[in-house]
Parts: structure tokens; C-alpha cells; sequence
């Protein structure tokens, strides 16, 4: 057995390598699956933070005033020690303190908490030892000149007041680890709504028995740290059940991630599971496709051996066994081989692609799927072998085997014919989905091959006979060699199916890592961005407007206000120039309309003053029963109610620059006639206003129904300066008008019978135009039956002009609906252009311009935020961007990076799959480059035999070389354009189906578009590997064709 | 001592069938050969000798007529039969030493696979045995690749002979071996046939060899064209009556040429006709 193995050596290695090459595809899935797996759960664990994965125990003692922390914590099964570190018991309780006499009380909570001196730094005082000692933050200390022994007294709902002692004044340590997000400071400071605006105050830190007896709206938390290091794939279903078997005692919650994790790992898992095996078996496809045609000539090579053995009196069972034997065994070699190199390969993969802390498993399935790429490579062998064993003896003695008519489709060919059929019509009528598609490039390919086979020879055969007849040696000689050679069908399959994969592959993977960059770039907005601790919108931006040169190019502003509920629309705030610039543009999209946003051109109007003056002429009448001339049908002497000499409110609107909005009244007119006056009244804006509008409005509460008439206002002017907004251009149009709400009568008809009011005349309704005034300055004409009717500035729209991403907010229009402005009023607002996606909030937002928002002004709420959004070129990155905000006295509270965003896309179920492809291709690319070699070294003999007689016939070696070359290429080459079309073809028709992440985009938009640079330059490598590999196989073989080999046929 | 196997074959034909067309390799052979005997096939390039040797091996199934060796009747015997008659009683060379041997094997192992099909057997001969009677023993154990020609084709002899068979039948036993090795050869063959009484058919083109044989039969055009024994020529008269005349003889009664037979003391004498003779101007 090892002599004839030996005594063939390049021909067993051969054998061996393929063999090897089936067992370490075969052996690599499982590995590389299971490390998938295992590297989602580390990636999952390792995003993250201590506090995410805690598991924790809430109770309260609303029905059991005695119990405790520990109580909770001693119901507990033991089994959890094994997943969780021991539990972090903590009793809080929510009571008011009077910081000093004289003030109002603030909220302040007290704490009791496991070990909690040994993670505060106690700078003054002692650890809390008596019930009722306290310590107290240092900045509150500072703040409310708190002392050691100081007595405070803390008082709770429905309970008497209860007198601490400060023992201690603290910080908080930073040890993410234990406070596991409980924040004892951060409030003192700061301003906190108590039923009115009052100074926050950080936590009083209280003895373990502070809080037991009486506090009965005690809130008892255990904590519970995650192990991270004991959760595998194995333990973490058991940890799952631990935590599920949790009975804590009544009315106490249970809180853990774990199931969560545990479905997300499980998703990906059962993407992996379809997709590994899929990619794979592509690759064992190809590998076993090669392995047919070297098995197909080891036993090609072994008919004289095989027709000796039938000629000593073998039977063919006797024979075929004596093959299998060596053969055989020559493939199970390739066994160990194969695994040993898929477990290196899976290193490979687990160190330097895959996260770390991914541990190396070497499970049953390995050798499982060894043994069965063992037994495949095996049916192979005994599959080359059959039709040799059954052929006659007198058949096996021939010196040149018989040439197989490869003029028609073989079984398999219409096998592989029917499945590509069956995939592509699947995926066209929707019946094929998922990771299935990937199967389809493939499927199609190996058919087109298998076609290409049949066709190439007859074709092949034409141009080599007419070639012939015109005196095209070269070709001629190549056609004739290209029908007559038994491997070019093997050569058309094989390329074909490569050319395919890797066209496919090469584009799944760009297309794939396209769009997780594209949806690393909605969902992070940009390069990156900062989200600041300041609610103040105008100081962000002065901040950001203010950094140096070099720096303020490659930043902007953005504002969001997120709405309690997650699916409505968020309001996002940028300067359109610098998201043109800065941001990125969602993709496979129109671009965004950021023209339509563009500030108006009117200049704010900011009231730096303490008087406003302002001429006006008016010229008005009063609408109403009693009011004005005799109604018709009044009998007897009318005598009308006095006109109101303040009926007509005038004002005007501002807004602070904390984005109050304030009215002013500046005047009063009367009801009826004509005059002129001269309007003044305080602004009362210390910090200055912006000027938003000026209104009319009928008093309330007089005996009138409406007043109609116009109102000429000019020469408005602040503390005797004038302010130059008496040219109308200034103002917006006001829009329309509207039927008074309040029914009342623009005229009305006396019942003769009652002498009583009847009917209305007509209806009223309130109306304002605004038009320049004959003598300068604004002429209102208006009806107003109480109305606010008011004539706005111009540097503010009435209705915020937004590009709207998704569906318009309920209750809403296109034209006009509400959104929230930077300072959470509900602002209306008008879609200029509506698309799929806006960066960072995605389908689910209105983007409005930062400076219009800065101009309504306002502090940001509690739902909305400020960011910082740097593009690449920002100097020091994100880094750098932290440390020039930070310098700033802005706060840094998190940040999000494309390049973590991508990674943490990268680090995925589909991310890794899709890699694999990637790996398949090159690696069906050296299989297919293998079995050039194979073909050259199984049909050598017979071609240079044939050069070397086409030589001695008196063909010139031009001739020769020429031939070889072309009979060696032409397959190769028109195999990889027919499957760089199967490729292409695949990408359009599989990847829609393909998976690209793990969880849906919350943007469904992808961008699938062909990578075809990408394709073509991973054509052109697959091209240039196998032509060069042919080419110098070809030239070799035209070398040795020298007349010695044909003596040797001799 | 005598074990060979007698063969005979009446009304052989075979016919390779082609795609376009069949060539009759054998037209009607009738021959027997005696158990013990030693004949040399000759004939001109594609007479049909080698194939003949194939059917006598059951390496090919006769299309017409009968084979018989020992009391084995060929054709009608099944591959499973064929096989076992080859492994036991049939003894194959086939022309190139090389293609009767295992390459990676060395002759004595090649001697115990061949055995391989009657290891079991009591009577199996022991190899040293055989590789003493091909005078190979000393070389047993030397990989093919240093083996001279002779070497090797004594090698293949003993491989074929290694079951002492009944029949040893060798296609061009002595082709591309010098003088010394044919004569190595030749002994051996003799040998063989001295020492076990095997029946020993080969095909040779070299004159040399057959006068060496005790028996010749010349195949021409698919049929027994002439025999020679002890170093006379003999036309023979086949099955239909026919006799093929001797190449020189047909040189001179081409086809065509009438002539009579004539009984005399000698026995049947040829006569050319006279009208003949007067027309061609030629004489007999």
C-alpha cells in the first residue's frame, strides 16, 4: 500500500490535498460557526457595561412594611453564585430636606447600600455607624455649609420628621463596577422641579439600618454582577434558567438581560447556521468537482495495473477493491490533514478576526463532519473507479484509453440544469428566500458549465475544422485539441463555478460591508458625534462657532427633541450648509432639500431696551347688539352704549433668549372711530428679546361683538431709537382668514314683535392684512372678534419649513403638522420634501434649521439633546473633538464614532458569514488553479505525445506554442466570462434575499447596487491567477513535446 | 508431469466492430494445439494472430465458432469462470514486459499476486519455486526500474506462469530484447514446458524464434494460412475445403489461375491448367 502510494507520489499528494482540502471545508464550518457564535455572545457581553448585564431584584414595602434588603437577598437561590457575584443590597427612600432656614424644601433621597464607604472617598467625618447618621456629598457641604454634626431634618410623607446627623461629608469613587449606575451625586447644583424651581441635592448616605424601621415607601434593590467570564453558549442557557427559576417574594420584579442576550445570540446563531453551511458547501462543491477529475485520472493511471490484477485472475469485485484500497487510503490521509488545517484556520480566524475571548472548542461535530467529507471523497473515488472496473480487459489493454463522446448532457448535467432552473425561478416568484439565494450564483453556474461543456465542443470542432481548411493552424490544431480532451468539461464546470463564486462573492461582500457602512452612517449621523451635557442650544453653537480655525470647519451644532413616544417624530436642529458639508447623506435616496430650509433672510429684531414707542392711526368700528348705529327694524329713539375706550388691545410678541414667549400689551383703542395716538409701553425684557410679532385682540369682557377697521403703525422705536420695521417687507404675509369661533354678529335684525335681536346679518369672522400704509410705515386691516391676530416678524416662518423623513406625525398633514422646537413646545411646521431616512434619527424625524430654532430660542428639555457632529478631517478625531469641547467647559456625555458603529455592525452573524464567502471564492480560486494543474499532469502525456507529432509532421513551433496556449486558455477564459455572468446575474437576482445583518435596519432602504468595480477587479485577479497558471502549464507541455516523447510511444 | 492443456478452436470468427465500419480480424480458424505442445503464431502485422492469443486468454468473447482448452468450452463460460481460468489455468504475456507487471512491486512480489487467486490452494508452487525456473531468484527482491529487458520479461513470465497453468500464452515473448535475452527467453519457455508439461502458445514475428518451435501456424488473412512442424511448412486445409497457398506459391498461381489435383503415389499433386499455362507463357 505505501509503495504504490509512494511510487505515485505527486499524484497521491495531490490526491491528499484535496481530500484534505473537502475534510478542512467540511471541518471549518462547525468551527468557524461555533466561534461565530461564541464571538457574538463575547461581542454582545462586551458592548455591554457592568450595570446593562446586572441582574437585579426590586421590591418595595408597600405590603410588607418589615422587609429588607437583605431579606430579598436571602430568598435568593444559591445556584445563582455560579453566574452572578454576590448581590449588592440597597434600601432608598425619597424625603424632602430644608437646607438652610429660610429656604424652600428640596427633594433628597437617602441611601443604604452594600460596602458603601469602602467606594466613597469620606473626606471629612466618618462612615454613617448609628441609624441616624448621614453623610452628605462634599459639594452640597460646600454649597449649604454643612459640617460634621451638623443636624438635618429629613422629612417623609405621612410620617413625622426624622433629625440626622452629618457624620461625614463624601464623593462618589468612580467604579462603574459597584455603583453599577446608581448616582448618589450629580443633582447638588442644579435646579429640580419640587413644585417649584429648587436646588437640587445629592443623596444622603445612611447607616445599613438607616432605613429599616418606618420607612415604609422604601424602595429595596439587590444588584446582582454578572460573571461575564462564565457565560459561554453552553452556560448561558442555564444561566437563563437559573434566572428564570427566581421566585423572589411577593411583589418584588426580577430584572436580567440575559434573556434578551440569549435571543439575540440565538438570532445570529440561526443565521450562521444557514449561512455557513451554505457557503461552504459551495466550496465542498468545487472541491469535490476537482477531486472527481484527479480521481478520475489516479484511476485513469491505474488501468494497467487494474487489467493486470483481472488478467491474474481478479475478479472486478477483487479489483475494485484492490483500487479503493489504495485510493482510498490515500484520500482518508487527507482526513486528519483537513482537520488539522481547519483548526488552524479557525485560529486564524479567532485571532485575528473575530473579538477576543472567543475560546477555541473542538467539538463532536468536527470529526463528524470530517467522516463525512471522508465518506464523500470516498464515494468520489469509488465513482471514478466504477466505469474503469466494469470496462472488458481487452478494453483496459489498450495502450490509449477510449475517448468518451462528450457531444451530449450526462445525467448530472440535467440534474444541476433542473436545480438552477428550479432556484431561479424561485427567486423570481418569491419562493426562494434568505440565505438560500446564496446557493443560487453557484447552482447557476455549475448549469451554464455543464451546458458550456456540450456546447464548447461542438463548437470547438466547427472552428478547428474550418480553422483547418483555412490554414489557421493554431486555432485550428487548439479547436480540434479543445473537443477531443475529456478534461475540458471538467475545466468549463470547474472555472465557471469559480469565476461565479468569486464575482458573487466579491460583490456580496462589498455591497454587504456598503451598507453596514451606510447604516453605521444613518444611525451615527456622521464621523462622528458628541453628545454635550448642556441643554443650551445657543451657547453649544456659540461654542462650537467659536472654535479655532482649522477646527470649526469640520464641526456643527445639532440639536434633537425626541418625543416620550419612541415612534414619533424627532425634531432635528442643523445649519443646512454644514449638514451638507459634515453629515452623511442617507443613502440610495434624492438628496436632501436643504435649500428649502434655509433661513429667511430678515434679520432678527432684538429688543435691547426698556420703552417701545410707536405711532398710530386708526380708523375703526364697533360690531355689536347696542353698539354702533340703530340696528333695521329699530323702532323709537337708539341710543347707543358708550364706546369702550380700550376695546382694541394692541401688542406686540417676544422671546427671551431662555425661549420664553411673551406678550406685551402696548396700547388700547377704542372700539369705533378715528384718531391718532402714540403707542408706549416697557418691553420688560432684561436679558433682550427677539421681536416676534405684533397683534391686535378685542378686550375681553365688553359688550361687543367685534371690531373692524384698519390700524396704520409707524415709526416704531426703543427708547427713542428707532428700530426701522415700519417698511412691510419686514413681515410676513399674514395668511387668510378664519369665521369667529364665537358666533358672534356682524349685524343683527330686531324681531318687530319683540323688539329683540333676531338673526346675524352675516357672519363674522377675523381677518388681518397687512399692506404699507399711505403714510408710511404697516397698515393692519383687520376684523377681530377677540382673536390674537397678529402680523409676525419675517425672520421666522409661520410654520417651520422641515424635510420630513417617514410618515407625517399623527394628526398632521404634509403641509402642516407639529413638532417639537429646541425648547419642547409644539411648534407647526411644513414638509418642504419628505424622504425615507434622515441621518441619525432615521425614518422618524424633521429636520429644521438650527438657527431658525436658536431664533424662536429656548432651553432644551428634558427629552431633547445636544450634539457635536464631526466630520473626518475634525484635527484628533473624535478625540481631538472630546478634548476641544471639554476645553470649552463643555460636557462630554457619550459619543458615537462611525468607525465603532461599523465595528459593532462588522461584529455580526451576517459580518462574519459574509467574510466567509469572500474566503470561499479565494479559496475555490487556488482549488480551480489546483485542478489546472491536475488536468496538465493527467493529460501531459497525451499532449506533448501530440505536439511532438504535429512537430515531426513539420509544425512550426510558433505553431505549436501558439496552440497549446490557446487550447489551454480558450476554456478557461470563456468558462470565466460565462461565470462572471452567473455571477453578476446572481448578485442582481440573489442579493435582495441575502441577509446583510443580524437585526432589520431600522431604514429598510438598501443599497444594492452591483459593486461592479469591485466584481470586475476580482474577475480580472480570478482571470489573471488562472491564465497565468494555464499559460505556463500550456508552454511547459509545448517545451517537452520535443520527438523523444514520441519515441517514447514508440 | 503433463498438465497441459490441449486447445481447439473451430470456425473462429471475430469481428471488431468499429464506428463506421467492421474488420473481420478472424475469418473461420480451426486449429488444435495438443496438451504439452509448444506453437508459435506467426503471421504478417494485423493476420489476426494477437487477437487469436486474446481469445484463446478469454480476453475477448469469439464472434462466431467454438473455443475449447481443456474442457473448458470459452464461450459459454461466464466472466466469473473466465476470471478463475486465468487465475489458475490460463498463464498471460502479454507484449511489453512493463504491462504485465506492477510497477511499484518487485518481481517476487508481483509472483505472490499473481498467486493471489489459488494462495489457498495445496498445490501452489512455492515463488522461489518460480523465480528458479525463470532463473530470477537473485533478482526477486530488485524494484522493476533496475531490471534489464530480459530481466523483465522473465519477470512477466514468471508472473504468468506463477500458478503453473495449463496453457502460457505469449504476445511477442522476445520483441525489443537482444540476442542473449531472446535466448534467456526462449530457455525459459522451454523449460516451462519441459519442467510442467504446460502448453505454450506464443506469437512472435521473429523468424528466429519460431524455427526454435516445435510447431508453427502461420495466420493469414484471419485464418490458418500454413503449419510448420519440425521445420517443414505444410499448406493446411481448412474446414470448407480450402487450402491458402504459401505466399512464394501465390505469387505465381495468383488468384484466378485455374488448376487441378491430380492423385499420384506421392499423394495429391497440384496441377496447373494447361490453358493457363498457354496464355500466361509460364510454367509451373
Amino acid at each position: 500500500m505505501w509503495k504504490a502510494i509512494r511510487y505515485r507520489g505527486g499524484q497521491s499528494l495531490v490526491l491528499v490535498l484535496i481530500s484534505a482540502l473537502v475534510a478542512t471545508c467540511a471541518a471549518f464550518a462547525p468551527l468557524f460557526s461555533r466561534s461565530i457564535d461564541q464571538a457574538l455572545l463575547r461581542a454582545t457581553l462586551g458592548r455591554m457595561e457592568a450595570a446593562d448585564l446586572k441582574l437585579s431584584v426590586l421590591a418595595s414595602r408597600t405590603q410588607d412594611p418589615t422587609l429588607t434588603a437583605e431579606s430579598v437577598e436571602q430568598a435568593m437561590p444559591a445556584n445563582l453564585s455560579t453566574f452572578y457575584d454576590a448581590g449588592l443590597a440597597m434600601t432608598t427612600a425619597e424625603s424632602s430636606v430644608v437646607p438652610t432656614p429660610g429656604k424652600k424644601p428640596s427633594p433628597v433621597r437617602l441611601v443604604a447600600r452594600d460596602e458603601v464607604c469602602d467606594h466613597l472617598t469620606i473626606s471629612t467625618g466618618a462612615c454613617p455607624a448609628d441609624k441616624d447618621d448621614i453623610l452628605v456629598s462634599a459639594p452640597d457641604a460646600k454649597a449649604w455649609g454643612w459640617t460634621v454634626g451638623h443636624r438635618l431634618e429629613v422629612t417623609r410623607p405621612e410620617a413625622a420628621p426624622t433629625a440626622y446627623t452629618v457624620s461625614g461629608i463624601y464623593e462618589a469613587k468612580d467604579d462603574p463596577d459597584y455603583w453599577l449606575r446608581t448616582e448618589v451625586q450629580g443633582k447638588s447644583g442644579k435646579l429640580l422641579e419640587f413644585g417649584d424651581l429648587v436646588p437640587g441635592i445629592d443623596d444622603f448616605i445612611v447607616a445599613p439600618d438607616g432605613l429599616v424601621a418606618g420607612w415604609s415607601n422604601a424602595q429595596l434593590s439587590v444588584d446582582y454582577p454578572l460573571k461575564t467570564s462564565t457565560i459561554t453558549l453552553d452556560s448561558l442557557s442555564r444561566a437563563g434558567a437559573a434566572v428564570a427559576a427566581i421566585r423572589p417574594p411577593t411583589d418584588a420584579s426580577v430584572d436580567s438581560p440575559l434573556p434578551t442576550i440569549a435571543a439575540n445570540v440565538d438570532k445570529g446563531q440561526s443565521l450562521v447556521r444557514q449561512l455557513v453551511p451554505l457557503l461552504i458547501a459551495q466550496l465542498v462543491a468545487v472541491a469535490l468537482a476537482v477531486l472527481v477529475l484527479v480521481a478520475g485520472a489516479a484511476v485513469a493511471q491505474r488501468r494497467p495495473e487494474i487489467a493486470v490484477s483481472r488478467l491474474r485472475g481478479r475478479s472486478r469485485d477483487a479489483s475494485r477493491r484492490l483500487v479503493m484500497a489504495e485510493l482510498g487510503f490515500t484520500v482518508l490521509l487527507g482526513l486528519p490533514l483537513g482537520v488539522v488545517l481547519a483548526v488552524g484556520l479557525s485560529e486564524l480566524v479567532r485571532r485575528f478576526i473575530l473579538p477576543p475571548g472567543v475560546p477555541f472548542e473542538f467539538g463532536w461535530q468536527v470529526p463528524v463532519a470530517a467522516l463525512v467529507a471522508g465518506l464523500a471523497s470516498l464515494a468520489v473515488v469509488y465513482a471514478a473507479a466504477r466505469p474503469v472496473l466494469r470496462e472488458p480487459i481487452a478494453s483496459l489493454l489498450r495502450r490509449v484509453p477510449p475517448a468518451t463522446a462528450a457531444r451530449t448532457l450526462r445525467l448530472g448535467d440535467v440534474i444541476l440544469l433542473v436545480l438552477a432552473a428550479v432556484g431561479v425561478v424561485g427567486i423570481v416568484t418569491g419562493q426562494v428566500s434568505g440565505p438560500m439565494a446564496i446557493l443560487t450564483p453557484t447552482l447557476l453556474a455549475l448549469a451554464a458549465g455543464a451546458l458550456l461543456g456540450v456546447l464548447v465542443v461542438v463548437v470547438a470542432t466547427r472552428i478547428g475544422q474550418r480553422s483547418l481548411a483555412s490554414g489557421g493552424l493554431g486555432s485550428a490544431l487548439a479547436g480540434l485539441a479543445i473537443a477531443r480532451r475529456p478534461t475540458t468539461r471538467h475545466v468549463l464546470l470547474v472555472v465557471t463555478a469559480v469565476s461565479a463564486l468569486v464575482v458573487f462573492a466579491a460583490n456580496a461582500v462589498s455591497v454587504a460591508d456598503r451598507n453596514r457602512e451606510n447604516r453605521a452612517e444613518l444611525t451615527v449621523g456622521a464621523f462622528g458625534a458628541l453628545r454635550v451635557g448642556s441643554k443650551d442650544p445657543t451657547a453649544v453653537a456659540r461654542v462650537v462657532d467659536q472654535l479655532p480655525a482649522g477646527q470649526r470647519e469640520h464641526a456643527m451644532p445639532v440639536g434633537f427633541v425626541r418625543q416620550r413616544d419612541p415612534d414619533s417624530t424627532t425634531t432635528l436642529a442643523a445649519r443646512p450648509e454644514q449638514l451638507r458639508r459634515i453629515a452623511y447623506a442617507p443613502p440610495a435616496q434624492a438628496a436632501l432639500d436643504l435649500d428649502a430650509i434655509a433661513l429667511p433672510d430678515q434679520q432678527p429684531l432684538i429688543l435691547e431696551g426698556d420703552r417701545l414707542t410707536a405711532r398710530a392711526a386708526y380708523d375703526l368700528s364697533g360690531v355689536g347688539v347696542g353698539f354702533g348705529p340703530a340696528p333695521q327694524g329699530w323702532v323709537g329713539a337708539w341710543e347707543p352704549l358708550a364706546d369702550p375706550s380700550r376695546a382694541l388691545r394692541v401688542g406686540i410678541t417676544v422671546t427671551t433668549p431662555s425661549g420664553e414667549v411673551l406678550t406685551r400689551d402696548i396700547g388700547a383703542l377704542p372700539a369705533q372711530g378715528k384718531g391718532t395716538i402714540t403707542l408706549t409701553a416697557p418691553v420688560l425684557c432684561p436679558q433682550t428679546c427677539r421681536l416676534q410679532s405684533v397683534w391686535v385682540q378685542l378686550a375681553q369682557g365688553l359688550e361687543i361683538d367685534a371690531v373692524k377697521g384698519t390700524l396704520d403703525l409707524s415709526g416704531f422705536a426703543l427708547d427713542g431709537k428707532s428700530l426701522g420695521i415700519d417698511d412691510p417687507k419686514g413681515w410676513l404675509e399674514p395668511r387668510g382668514e378664519a369665521t369667529s369661533p364665537s358666533g358672534g354678529s356682524g349685524g343683527v335684525v330686531i324681531d318687530p314683535a319683540t323688539g329683540l335681536p333676531m338673526e346675524n346679518v352675516e357672519p363674522l369672522v377675523d381677518s388681518i392684512a397687512l399692506a404699507a400704509a399711505p403714510s408710511g410705515g404697516l397698515r393692519l386691516t383687520f376684523s377681530n372678534t377677540g382673536r390674537n391676530a397678529a402680523v409676525s416678524r419675517a425672520d421666522a416662518p409661520e410654520l417651520t419649513p422641515a424635510v420630513l423623513s417617514g410618515r407625517v406625525p399623527s394628526g398632521g398633514t404634509v403641509e402642516k403638522f407639529d413638532i417639537q422646537s429646541l425648547a419642547g413646545r409644539t411648534t407647526p411646521a411644513t414638509g418642504v420634501q419628505q424622504v425615507p431616512a434622515l441621518p441619525y434619527v432615521g425614518n422618524r424625524g424633521a429636520l429644521v434649521n438650527l438657527d431658525l430654532m436658536l431664533r424662536l430660542g429656548g432651553r432644551l428639555p428634558a427629552t431633547g439633546s445636544m450634539e457635536v457632529w464631526i466630520d473626518s478631517q475634525f484635527p484628533g478625531g473624535v478625540d481631538g473633538a472630546q478634548k476641544a469641547l471639554r476645553d470649552r467647559g463643555i460636557e462630554v456625555l457619550s459619543v458615537r464614532s462611525l468607525a465603532e458603529d461599523k465595528r459593532l455592525l462588522d461584529e455580526s452573524a451576517t459580518g462574519w458569514g459574509l467574510l466567509l464567502g469572500l474566503f470561499t471564492a479565494v479559496l475555490s480560486l487556488l482549488l480551480a488553479a489546483v485542478m489546472l494543474v491536475v488536468v496538465s499532469m493527467t493529460t501531459g502525456r497525451v499532449v506533448t505525445r501530440d505536439i511532438a507529432a504535429l512537430r515531426v509532421a513539420g509544425v512550426s513551433g510558433r505553431d505549436l506554442r501558439r496552440a497549446a496556449v490557446r487550447e489551454s486558455l480558450a476554456p478557461v477564459l470563456l468558462a470565466a466570462v460565462v461565470g462572471a455572468a452567473c455571477g453578476v446575474a446572481g448578485a442582481v437576482l440573489a442579493m435582495p434575499l441575502i441577509p446583510l445583518f443580524d437585526t432589520p435596519a431600522p431604514v429598510p432602504a438598501l443599497d444594492l447596487t452591483p459593486a461592479w468595480l469591485v466584481m470586475g477587479l476580482a474577475w480580472l485577479a480570478c482571470v489573471l491567477a488562472l491564465t497565468v497558471v494555464a499559460s505556463v502549464l500550456a508552454l511547459r507541455a509545448a517545451r517537452r513535446g520535443d520527438t523523444d516523447r514520441l519515441r517514447e510511444a514508440w | 508431469m503433463v498438465n497441459g492443456l490441449p486447445v481447439m478452436t473451430a470456425g473462429l470468427v471475430h469481428i471488431y466492430r468499429a464506428e463506421h465500419h467492421d474488420v473481420a480480424a478472424l475469418a473461420g480458424v480451426d486449429l488444435s494445439v495438443a496438451a504439452g505442445e509448444m506453437v508459435a503464431l506467426l503471421g504478417p502485422s494485423g493476420a489476426g494472430k494477437s487477437t487469436l492469443l486474446t481469445l484463446f486468454g478469454g480476453l475477448l468473447r469469439p464472434s462466431a465458432g467454438r473455443i475449447r482448452i481443456g474442457d473448458h468450452e470459452l464461450s459459454r463460460m461466464s466472466e466469473a469462470d473466465l476470471d478463475s481460468l486465468r487465475g489458475r489455468d490460463v498463464g498471460i504475456v502479454l507484449q511489453g514486459a512493463a504491462r504485465n507487471l506492477i510497477p511499484h512491486k518487485t518481481i517476487r512480489e508481483n509472483v505472490a499476486f499473481a498467486q493471489g487467486s489459488v494462495a489457498k490452494s495445496s498445490d501452489v508452487v512455492p515463488v522461489d519455486d518460480v523465480l528458479d525456473l525463470v532463473g530470477l531468484r537473485e533478482r526477486a527482491d530488485a524494484s522493476l526500474t533496475s531490471l534489464t529487458p530480459g530481466e523483465l520479461q522473465r519477470g512477466a513470465l514468471a508472473v504468468a506462469v506463477s500458478t503453473r497453468p495449463g496453457l502460457l500464452l505469449g504476445d511477442e515473448p522476445t520483441s525489443q530484447l537482444d540476442h542473449e535475452a531472446r535466448d534467456q527467453v526462449l530457455q525459459t519457455l522451454s523449460a516451462i514446458n519441459r519442467e510442467w508439461g504446460t502448453t505454450i502458445i506464443v506469437v512472435t514475428h521473429d523468424p528466429d524464434v519460431a524455427a526454435r518451435m516445435p510447431r508453427t501456424v502461420t495466420i493469414r488473412d484471419g485464418r490458418v494460412g500454413a503449419e510448420g512442424r519440425e521445420g517443414e511448412e505444410f499448406a493446411v486445409v481448412s474446414a470448407d475445403g480450402s487450402v491458402p497457398l504459401p505466399p512464394h506459391v501465390l505469387a505465381t498461381l495468383t488468384p484466378g489461375t485455374l488448376v487441378r489435383l491430380v492423385e499420384s503415389e506421392q499423394g495429391w499433386i497440384l496441377v496447373r491448367d494447361e490453358l493457363e499455362e498457354e496464355t500466361d507463357g509460364q510454367a509451373l
